[in-house]
């Protein structure tokens, strides 16, 4: 069913090597993006629940505007759009950026600032989560504002919501595919070439998918594997025995309005 | 001789003074116009009914709460509202509180460690040096690279009265320390505050372990709605309390 990939294109390549090479430029702008959405995520969740004014509003605004704007539009502001409202200097600096550069970099930057939104979220999620006697006891020990977030709140918030980052990993993976309308020849816009010259498109569509798939996995794996490693000892995550599980429950029909149903 | 003992504190020059201090919530009243006075090396202990403002009130002297009316002057530093006033007397000022609130992230030496090296810029050496002394102190010292939920309640409550002390404070405030404990992990936490009182520190404490008043304080301060209503040394206090509402709290909490 694959067999069309290992076929040589136009280019003396095969085309199971366009994928490839898409698969880098996706994995390049998840990963650098990812890193860029954590730390503007981190600063600007802070920003949301600090007492000055001034940040929370600031930092309100920049949740709103940039989780609220579709990623699409978000890609073609950058792209389209920001090289004609900067100054006409650096406008023409941007358009002399050479091809795939040229749209990497609008691309990197859309992605990390719209994850960036939806990570401050969840950060400012996890820092309310945790007890208020946290930060009294920070403040009783004279610890000041700063060492109280960096020691801490921070800490403890970003392993709160380590499962919940899993999500995010896997939503700025997915969204890299958005590039392609910017011309990033990403994983899904090779496959769309794969398919043009070949007209196989169930082979060159379904190998992405298999591959995002893959990704995917991996991803879950690791994101378990952080939350496993960095869970704070004699904590444990909430479990139900096996008498509390609600499969068992359902199979012995002892779940409340079980009997009536099968009745 | 405890009479003296009594005096001599009433004598020494005070290291909180808590003036006219006026607290609201809301519409709620939690302080009215409340009066203290704490002598260098005092131990005072606070009781009253639930919601009488005894907690709102040590929480005011190292400003966890911000105190709406009235002057409090902690080692000769007023409480303004000002972040330099409050952290200078939140380092000389140690706080225990119900619930332990150690740090469940860091280990026991590191709950320690954390405000002498940040705050006092101490070196990391230092550091483990002075939490090892003081969780020894407080028997603890072979958990030191444990977690928090590692260990029982007692042991955790002891851990945050060493952490408090690794600041080196003037004064420790407890409050309510014994109350989320189980029962026979009370003795373990009550010595080490017996402890700590025979050394000479000052200290405001609020519980309701009258054996531990008994035992320690100088002063019972006797709270309710919000007012100080009787204060005595614990003897004439739990002998002949003046007021009916001290009356009737002693008699709800003396089986």
């Amino acid at each position: 069913m694959f067999g069309v990939l290992f076929e040589q294109t136009a280019d003396g390549q095969r085309y199971i090597d366009w994928l490839l090479s898409g698969l880098g430029w996706t994995l390049a702008l998840a990963f650098f993006g990812w890193w860029i959405a954590f730390g503007i995520g981190v600063i600007v969740g802070v920003g949301r629940t600090v007492q000055n004014r001034f940040f929370s509003v600031l930092a309100r605004l920049y949740v709103e505007i940039f989780r609220n704007i579709p990623v699409l539009v978000q890609m073609f502001l950058w792209y389209f759009v920001l090289p004609e409202v900067v100054p006409s200097a650096l406008g023409d600096a941007i358009k002399q950026i050479p091809p795939p550069w040229a749209s990497f970099f609008p691309a990197l930057l859309c992605l990390g600032l719209y994850t960036a939104a939806r990570i401050a979220e969840q950060v400012r999620a996890g820092i309310e989560a945790l007890p208020r006697g946290q930060i009294e006891a920070a403040s009783a020990l004279g610890l000041g504002g700063y060492l109280t977030y960096r020691y801490v709140i921070v800490p403890q918030a970003l392993r709160l919501i380590v499962p919940s980052l899993t999500s995010e990993v896997m939503g700025i993976y997915k969204n890299t595919s958005v590039a392609l309308t910017i011309g990033l020849m990403e994983l899904t816009a090779q496959a769309r070439q794969i398919s043009e010259a070949t007209f196989q498109t169930f082979s060159a569509f379904g190998a992405a998918t298999i591959i995002y798939l893959c990704l995917a996995l991996i991803a879950y794996q690791a994101m378990t594997f952080i939350d496993k490693a960095v869970r704070i000892p004699g904590s444990s995550p909430v479990k139900l025995t096996p008498d509390q599980d609600l499969a068992a429950d359902m199979q012995q029909g002892t779940l409340p309005g079980a009997m009536e149903a099968v009745k | 001789m405890p009479q003296e003992t009594v005096s001599d504190a009433a004598a020494a020059p005070s290291i909180v003074i808590v003036e006219n201090v006026m607290k609201r919530f809301g519409a709620f009243t939690a302080l009215n116009d409340v009066n203290l006075a704490v002598g260098k090396g005092e131990k005072i202990v606070v009781c009253g009914p639930s919601g009488s403002g005894k907690s709102t009130l040590i929480r005011c002297i190292n400003h966890i709460e911000k105190h709406d009316g009235g002057r409090i002057i902690v080692d000769g530093v007023e409480l303004s509202h000002r972040l330099a006033d409050i952290n200078s007397v939140r380092c000389e000022v140690g706080m225990v509180f119900q619930s332990f609130n150690l740090f469940p992230h860091l280990t026991v030496a590191e709950n320690c460690m954390l405000a002498p090296m940040k705050v006092r810029g101490i070196s990391q050496v230092e550091a483990r040096d002075r939490a090892l002394g003081l969780l020894r102190k407080v028997r603890i010292h072979d958990q030191a690279d444990k977690y928090p939920a590692q260990l029982s309640g007692g042991q955790q409550q002891r851990v945050a009265i060493a952490r408090a002390l690794c600041m080196q404070p003037k004064i420790m405030l407890f409050d309510e320390p014994t109350s989320a404990l189980d029962p026979e992990m009370v003795k373990e936490v009550l010595d080490t505050m017996v402890e700590l009182a025979r050394e000479g520190m000052t200290m405001v404490c609020v519980t309701h372990e009258m054996g531990f008043a008994r035992e320690v304080a100088d002063r019972v301060v006797f709270m309710d709605r919000g007012c100080i209503i009787e204060q005595a040394d614990p003897e004439t206090f739990f002998r002949a309390p003046r007021t009916e509402r001290a009356k009737g709290f002693l008699s709800q909490i003396i089986h």
